[in-house]
């Protein structure tokens, strides 16, 4: 048999009838040995009907054009206020920050990578690189100014250049050997 | 609650987010009473219980595209009342507090006159509203809100279980400790109206 505290904690459960069959049974066992406790689920029951009959209060009459009234005015008020505000930097979304924000990293980003590339040419060769060009050209003053494999611009006038393309002059198209050796090992040191 | 309605609120509501007006006329007959009957019950006051409800539909219509349908409309629509009747609660007790605080002694004692039932039926346990609904007010805010919510609006558990966001289990044991609470006070009443 349960306690009068236990009854306590289920008496609700017992009303509303959100209980199992056993403590239902449990439930009924202790309301008939305690009146005190039987009193006190008479008065919650009785409480709880009570408050299913209370009269039912309405809205007044003119609810509706309160209402539409009220509706009107706050629709007004908004349009007006945002009339009146002009620009002003709460009203701009939330995302858009986030978007100028990705955008000038793009901007920044895309620069930078542009700076990159054009500064690549400028570079110096590698030490080892130099001194076997040198080696080769005997030249390593005029390296720099005139580098061997930037460009065929000296070779162009030069006795030793001759363009694959150029057919008119009756001559070999193949390279010299010497200059094809110097490439080779450009390649490899790179 | 008993809906007889064809058209359910959810899809009144997803017609008033599409555009439709009247489909929101359609929701403010449907709710008026229902939350007209609550917030009077939180408040005990016939004007403010009514700007609630008027400031319920307002939300309803400046926010009607918060709504989704992951809840019932009408669990929604009870929140909604059910917070505006608790700040308008807090603003009564703070407007009641400074109006206590300027008056003398004497003049705290501010009864109800209550129409007194027979001692035999308050014994049985037989109040009127009038005492019933005292009773109701003076409990804590969070007993008053399942107690209004389950015995006199007869929602489910599981509705007061969204309204008040608090797990099902939480609101049988709340709702069985407001109803032993109310009918403590209710006994109380009477005994102090004996001496």
């Amino acid at each position: 048999m349960i306690s009068c505290y236990q009854f306590k904690t289920i008496i609700s459960h017992y009303i509303d009838k959100d209980i199992s069959f056993q403590g239902r049974k449990s439930f009924e066992e202790h309301m008939d040995s305690c009146p005190g406790c039987k009193q006190l689920y008479q008065s919650i029951l009785s409480t709880k009907n009570s408050m299913l009959q209370f009269a039912e209060v309405t809205v007044s009459d003119n609810f509706l054009d309160k209402l539409r009234t009220k509706i009107l005015a706050e629709r007004n008020a908004r349009i007006e206020a945002s009339l009146n505000k002009g620009f002003s930097l709460n009203r701009i979304p939330s995302f858009t920050y986030g978007f100028a924000a990705a955008l000038v990293a793009v901007i920044i980003g895309f620069y930078l990578f542009e700076f990159q590339t054009r500064s690549i040419p400028t570079q110096m060769p590698p030490q080892i690189v130099q001194e076997k060009i040198q080696q080769k050209t005997g030249d390593p003053k005029n390296y720099y100014n005139n580098p061997p494999l930037m460009g065929r611009g000296q070779y162009a006038n030069s006795e030793n250049y001759t363009d694959s393309l150029d057919h008119s002059s009756g001559q070999s198209s193949r390279p010299k050997p010497d200059f094809q050796d110097n490439i080779k090992t450009v390649k490899k040191e790179y | 609650m008993k809906d007889s309605f064809k058209v359910t609120d959810e899809e009144l509501i997803r017609r008033f987010q599409a555009g439709d007006e009247t489909a929101f006329e359609e929701i403010v007959n449907r709710y008026k009473n229902r939350l007209m009957n609550f917030a009077y019950r939180f408040v005990l006051d016939r004007e403010e219980a009514e700007d609630i409800v008027q400031d319920t539909f307002l939300k309803v219509y400046q926010n009607r595209y918060a709504y989704k349908e992951i809840a019932k409309f009408s669990t929604w629509i009870y929140t909604i009342t059910a917070n505006l009747a608790k700040t308008i609660l807090r603003k009564q007790r703070n407007r009641k507090l400074f109006f206590f605080s300027r008056l003398g002694p004497e003049d705290k004692d501010m009864d109800f006159p209550s129409n007194e039932p027979d001692t035999q039926s308050r014994i049985e346990g037989k109040f009127d509203e009038q005492t019933i609904q005292k009773a109701i007010i003076k409990l804590p805010e969070h007993f008053r809100t399942a107690i209004i919510l389950r015995d006199i609006q007869e929602l489910s558990y599981e509705e007061i279980s969204n309204i008040i966001n608090a797990p099902l289990g939480t609101v049988k044991s709340r709702i069985n400790r407001a109803r032993l609470k109310l009918q403590e006070d209710l006994q109380e009443m009477w005994r102090n109206e004996q001496k």
